[in-house]
């Protein structure tokens, strides 16, 4: 169902993924207009154009006994994490490569925001910084092993690590559907993945800002960038995982997954606005005395329906 | 050229604003943050993210020292306001708008720090900065612990002292940072400065030093209708309850943005400036009922706040703690239930004395003084032996409530982890113009 598309398409990728990136931006825009009470216009709208125009006229800045290198590599790699980690991110029937260990691939990629954050966080050596970038450690902590096996129940569903071979196998039902606690795992794993709406504490008001509080100018519009590419990429990913990929009536395949990953996108900007922000300490006592076994207990109920099914 | 001209106007059609505020300034804060709103210019809270620095309030040394730190990160084009107390909204609505047309005309900024006299000590901010010689060289440092005796006289990177081991409290040995909190700091109370000793990312020692009021000329905003009530003017009950809720729905602003709801958050600043600007409370209490259900629903908030900075009723008594925060710990004082212009009031006690408690206090309490403002437009305000009850507690006899929730916060904040330290502090909002205004012995030694 799931093919290679040209090689071109590796051109296509960030533009899609950058689309999608935008709309998200769009929404929290609009979002944050309508909450102050200003009318929801087209200025409105296009704020984020607006704002990273600014950005790119705005001085940059480094901070006393900086280690600037770490500090630019940290904010290129999320973006660089983001795009590589999409290209097994079918849209429709195409992927830029549909890999043989695709969900692998994907987890294995997103795990390098570990590194990333964390070197944002050290690199200005300035305490707000530091002290978040211990905090997306410690979120890493409590979200990464709980995403690993949901993306695991998933590829043991569908007998199969090939993102293609995983649409395939939702053909009757979609995996969102007879996995509620895999969603749950996936959704919160994506606010975490891009430290976004309740689990935004690595980048927190209480903290200016957190690791991104020393950025300014071009280097700020990287880390934002990038930022919104890890909620898209996250949510792109959703849709051949739980949601059928492109299978649906009337619209072409790249239509509905285009439809779908708006939809993830749109749950995960309004958490956002109408979610608090979770204290990391709860949520990683919480992560791993409730979230993990409830994750594994689903897992062992998938292994069982599929030993059954193919007996 | 004329191309580059457009496309700076476009980018910076909507400057961001770093508001820093000393005690004396919520007058004019409040307005800035309305037109603001209005104009959708956003307020961050960070030097690096800013083009526009708004200082209200003080006009005292330290604070202009204060203002030369974070004017000192802030990139360029970049811009000082100082905007006078009581200038109208027109004032500041102009003020804004051609702060913008200068930026673009002359980036560097308007701002022309003293330089600072190489010896003495001086205590930095943690995001704001002070530039080393040049205007272009910027540099927000952070690190440095802010204690300049500290470090034993090695040489440290960039200047800055080194972090000190001490054991921690699982006997650990830890890195030990010597970090200076606020005072220019969003959502935090004006003028107010700690000092922690951080392991990580927990407190273990918090010390008072807010910033010198005696050079601070102040006048307590969030209390006018009780103090002048107090020096015997007539005030009207109506007015004096739509003044306290809309200075409940400012601190209540300030301990959702730090909860994370940002949306909530700002649906209170604007039910706080409306029911400023004389809007008809109906409206508002309609508003308000409805974020006021979401935050009661919100299981997510309980679990997020539960059992932070529980204070006892008697702690609270001992320290002087007076109003919500009191009773939110479980005591019925009130003082507006021996005043016969409120008939026979009620007060609403909540019992944990935690941050969600006081959260929840501040929206039953916001509730009762919507309900008492709309209904009861007549009727005056009485004083009862000769004091008030203000919105952060009793006011008169040179009471200043604000002092009782100062003297809390070390107590309080011990061993806390930062998250959870800005927390307690927004859910007990100490408001320094009070202590200023009414006790200026109390902080004078700072």
């Amino acid at each position: 169902m799931v093919e290679r598309a040209p090689l071109w398409s590796v051109l296509v990728l960030p533009v899609v993924l950058s689309g999608f990136a935008l709309a998200a931006a769009m929404l929290d825009a609009a979002l944050a207009a309508r909450a102050e009470r200003r009318r929801v216009t087209a200025a409105e709208l296009g704020d984020p154009v607006r704002a990273a125009t600014r950005l790119l006229v705005i001085q940059r800045r480094t901070t006393v006994a900086a280690d600037t290198v770490l500090w630019r590599l940290g904010s290129g790699a999320v973006v660089v994490v983001a795009l590589l980690a999409s290209v097994v991110t079918p849209l429709g029937r195409w992927s830029v490569s549909d890999l043989g260990i695709g969900v692998v691939w994907w987890t294995a990629l997103l795990a390098l925001l570990w590194v990333a954050v964390w070197l944002l966080g050290w690199a200005p050596n300035a305490p707000y910084a530091l002290v978040s970038g211990y905090r997306f450690v410690a979120q890493a902590l409590a979200y990464e092993m709980p995403l690993a096996i949901t993306v695991i129940t998933v590829a043991v569903a569908a007998g199969s690590l090939r993102v293609g071979g995983i649409v395939a196998g939702q053909a009757h039902l979609w995996y969102g559907v007879w996995m509620p606690v895999a969603v749950v795992d996936y959704l919160i794993g994506a606010l975490a993945l891009a430290f976004w709406g309740p689990l935004r504490a690595p980048v927190a008001a209480d903290t200016a800002g957190g690791v991104g509080a020393e950025l300014a100018g071009v280097d700020r519009l990287v880390f934002l960038v990038g930022r919104y590419l890890v909620l898209a990429a996250a949510a792109a990913f959703a849709v051949p995982l739980f949601l059928g990929g492109g299978a649906g009536p009337l619209l072409p395949d790249w239509g509905w997954t285009v439809l779908k990953t708006l939809l993830v996108l749109g749950v995960l900007v309004w958490a956002r606005w109408r979610l608090p922000l979770v204290r990391m300490d709860r949520f990683e006592e919480w992560s791993w005395m409730v979230l993990l076994p409830v994750t594994l207990a689903q897992l062992f109920v998938v292994c069982v329906v599929v030993l059954v099914a193919n007996r | 050229v004329d191309l580059t001209g457009g496309w700076r106007r476009f980018a910076l059609a909507r400057p961001h604003l770093l508001l820093v505020q000393a005690p004396g300034g919520t007058g004019t804060r409040l307005k800035v943050e309305r037109v603001a709103r209005r104009w959708g210019w956003p307020i961050v809270d960070t030097p690096a993210d800013a083009d526009l620095l708004v200082a209200t309030g003080g006009d005292g040394v330290p604070f202009d020292e204060v203002v030369d730190q974070v004017w000192a990160a802030i990139p360029a084009p970049r811009r000082l306001l100082r905007f006078p107390p009581g200038i109208p909204v027109e004032g500041v609505e102009e003020g804004l708008a051609s702060a913008r047309e200068a930026m673009l005309e002359r980036p560097e900024g308007n701002h022309h720090p003293t330089p600072e006299p190489p010896v003495r000590g001086r205590h930095a901010n943690n995001t704001a900065g002070r530039s080393d010689g040049g205007d272009h060289d910027i540099d927000g440092h952070g690190m440095h612990g802010g204690h300049d005796m500290h470090g034993g006289g090695i040489e440290s990177p960039g200047g800055l002292a080194m972090a000190d081991r001490a054991a921690d409290r699982d006997g650990l040995q830890l890195d030990v940072l010597h970090i200076p909190l606020g005072p220019a700091l969003a959502d935090w109370p004006a003028g107010l400065r700690l000092r922690l000793v951080m392991q990580g990312d927990v407190a273990q020692q918090v010390e008072l030093d807010p910033l010198p009021a005696a050079e601070l000329r102040s006048s307590a905003f969030w209390d006018w209708p009780w103090l002048a009530s107090l020096a015997g003017e007539t005030v009207s009950l109506g007015a004096a309850e739509r003044h306290r809720a809309a200075a409940h729905l400012d601190s209540l602003g300030r301990l959702l943005v730090l909860a994370g709801l940002a949306g909530d958050a700002r649906r209170c600043r604007w039910l706080r400036d409306d029911l400023l600007c004389g809007a008809r409370v109906e409206p508002v209490q309609r508003a308000f009922a409805a974020v006021a259900a979401r935050l009661r629903r919100s299981r997510l908030l309980r679990w997020s706040l539960d059992g932070l900075g529980v204070l006892d009723v008697d702690t609270a008594r001992r320290l002087g703690v007076t109003g919500p925060a009191l009773r939110a710990a479980g005591a019925r004082d009130d003082l507006r239930r021996g005043d016969p212009a409120y008939w026979d009031f009620q007060p609403v006690i909540g019992g944990a004395g935690d941050v969600t408690a006081r959260l929840l206090q501040w929206v039953v309490e916001l509730e009762v003084s919507l309900t008492v403002g709309a209904t009861s437009a007549s009727g005056n305000l009485q004083p009862v032996d000769g004091r008030h009850e203000g919105p952060r507690g009793v006011l008169g006899d040179g009471q200043a409530p604000s002092a009782g929730l100062l003297e809390t916060l070390p107590g309080l904040l011990s061993g806390l982890e930062l998250a959870a330290a800005r927390l307690v502090v927004a859910s007990l909002d100490p408001d320094l113009e009070e202590l200023a205004a009414l006790r200026p012995q109390a902080v004078a030694h700072g």
